[in-house]
């Protein structure tokens, strides 16, 4: 991996190349992570652009002690779960006092990991993740595409196929978990 | 992984609900709680958490980064002035580029004279001026058969009447002179704050604009060396071989990098000398070597290291790290190329390099800097 140190500090030189050239390395990568977690090529794509707009217009400002990659990625981590809660907020209209001390828990439980970077980034992940779906049984994998990759909310997917919510969700959840038992197999720090 | 783990389906639920955005209020505060009760509860919920996201780089994306970084300027275009900015810079960068590439040129600068005589016409006077770009060294055979070696980054001239009456050249740089002897017509060097007066010597002059400090040192026979100071007399210093005289200026002449156009002090604000030293019995190849292939160093410091090898080299050098410009090497450097020379830097010491496309920069390397550090408290 390039380190991308340097080149932080031609941008906080004001060098607009270095700017464009740290965007053409890590923009892609960053991008699957936002899409990963907000599910819309669209909004990921504009996490990205906030993210480096505001590395570039606050690089005087921006401190950035230890990895610039991790950076990034924690930034567009935070913003892209963010995301989520404030639509989820005003989806449900939940009570935003609770929900918010909530969600930090669940926040912090969750919080960007070094490793992660690591998973996106290696060529064979995504070679895990296809053979890991093509071993799942025929339902549960037809269960996990709907919900992973076509947008599918699990009351959509329970109509559509003609079973119970609870059914889809542990079928979800049943997916998930051989998906980790691959993923660990390649990346041991996942636990 | 702890297989061992026993959660309740419920839980199980719950996180197959968060995962999927579902949760509402009380199940966010159930599951919150479950979270808070073990580590290994926040643990299992984490790595189930991060294979989902994980699994969603299985979805097939279009993103052309070349496409978006278009986009992303549309956005910045408020941003505009400081983007120009940056063109300026790399423009600026471009030209000193152009100006380094050239290896020596010989600039033939008619100056008027003054007239002579009562004569109305103007005798002109041809100026030679010798550069010696960054990353080059070079040798001058003077017309009365005296030696120049000029030092990366430095200028000579000297008219075109030399050795008709006098000898006198000036520097702006470093040079190491071998002056044939010629009682009749001392060897003068003029810098900036010196004017150094010899007869048949061995000496190394150094007076480069960017640096606080201008040095003379003897290596044979005798020179004299007269220091200007403003509105004051000048002072006058004879030195013998093996010294070194040091003058420390309040400020550099030339304050500025190659990315910023070079300013000079207008004649008023001239920097005058705080400190004039002399010191005895000093190595004097460790001064001169730098004309020879094989260069010397003794406890140098990096900071300084540093300038000698971005003329000799004509690179960039930058710290990421101001501490790093206090380590000091020992040491010969013979033919290396700049990358041996850093790769050695970079064993000897807990520095790092990268090299980036216009610049190198260092940087502490912290593993080694705290196995060191270890090592000095235990002393």
């Amino acid at each position: 991996m390039i380190d991308l140190y340097p080149i932080w500090l031609n941008i906080k030189d004001g060098d607009y190349e270095s700017f464009e050239q740290l965007f053409k390395i890590l923009s892609r990568p960053l991008f699957r992570y936002a899409l990963a977690i907000v599910k819309d090529d669209q909004l990921a794509e504009e996490i990205v652009h906030d993210v480096f707009i505001n590395l570039w217009n606050n690089r005087n400002k921006i401190i950035i002690s230890g990895s610039v990659r991790s950076y990034l990625y924690r930034v567009v981590h935070n913003m892209a779960v963010n995301h989520i809660i404030r639509q989820k907020r005003k989806k449900n209209q939940i009570e935003i006092k609770i929900t918010d001390e909530t969600w930090k828990i669940i926040k912090e439980t969750c919080s960007y990991d070094s490793f992660l970077t690591e998973a996106i980034e290696a060529e064979e992940t995504q070679k895990i993740i296809s053979e890991a779906i093509n071993e799942l049984p025929e339902q549960c994998r037809q269960i996990f595409i709907m919900s992973r990759y076509d947008g599918k909310q699990n009351d959509e997917i329970s109509s559509a196929l003609d079973i119970s919510i609870n059914t889809v969700r542990t079928q979800l959840f049943r997916a998930i978990k051989k998906i980790r038992e691959r993923l660990s197999e390649k990346f041991p720090d996942l636990l | 992984m702890r297989k061992d783990l026993k959660v309740p389906e419920e839980i199980n639920l719950l996180i197959a609900k968060a995962i999927t955005e579902e949760l509402d209020v009380e199940e966010l505060l159930k599951l919150a709680s479950w979270l808070r009760e073990d580590e290994a509860n926040a643990a299992y919920f984490k790595s189930l958490a991060d294979s989902w996201i994980i699994s969603g780089l299985g979805k097939e994306a279009v993103f052309e980064p070349v496409k978006s970084f278009e986009k992303l300027e549309n956005k910045l275009s408020a941003d505009k002035k400081q983007r120009k900015e940056a063109y300026i810079i790399k423009l600026a960068k471009w030209s000193a580029a152009v100006a380094a590439g050239i290896t020596l040129f010989i600039l033939g600068t008619l100056i008027p004279h003054p007239d002579i005589k009562g004569g109305d016409k103007y005798i002109k006077s041809l100026t030679t001026e010798i550069v010696s770009p960054l990353g080059s060294r070079t040798r001058i055979m003077l017309s009365d058969g005296s030696e120049v070696w000029l030092n990366a980054g430095s200028k000579l001239k000297y008219p075109d009447c030399y050795n008709v009456s006098e000898r006198t050249v000036e520097l702006d740089g470093e040079a190491f002179f071998n002056v044939i002897s010629d009682k009749e017509k001392p060897f003068i060097v003029k810098t900036f704050g010196m004017t150094i007066k010899a007869l048949g010597t061995k000496f190394n002059v150094k007076s480069y604009p960017d640096e606080l400090t201008e040095t003379a040192i003897l290596v044979e026979g005798k020179i004299e060396v007269e220091v200007k100071k403003k509105g004051k007399d000048s002072e006058f210093y004879t030195l013998n071989p093996n010294q070194k005289l040091v003058v420390l200026n309040e400020t550099a002449r030339i304050i500025g990098t190659e990315e910023i156009p070079v300013k000079r002090f207008p004649e008023k604000q001239a920097p005058l000398p705080v400190k004039i030293n002399i010191e005895s019995n000093i190595k004097t190849e460790l001064y001169t070597s730098w004309k020879e292939d094989r260069w010397i160093i003794e406890r140098e410091p990096l900071s300084s290291l540093v300038t000698s090898l971005e003329r000799r080299y004509n690179i960039k050098i930058r710290f990421a790290d101001d501490e790093l410009m206090d380590y000091k090497f020992t040491g010969t450097i013979s033919n290396e190329t700049i990358d041996q020379i850093l790769e050695a830097i970079r064993l000897t010491a807990p520095v790092r390099y990268v090299i980036t496309k216009d610049s190198v920069v260092l940087y502490t390397d912290t593993v080694l800097k705290n196995k060191f550090q270890s090592v000095i408290t235990k002393k």
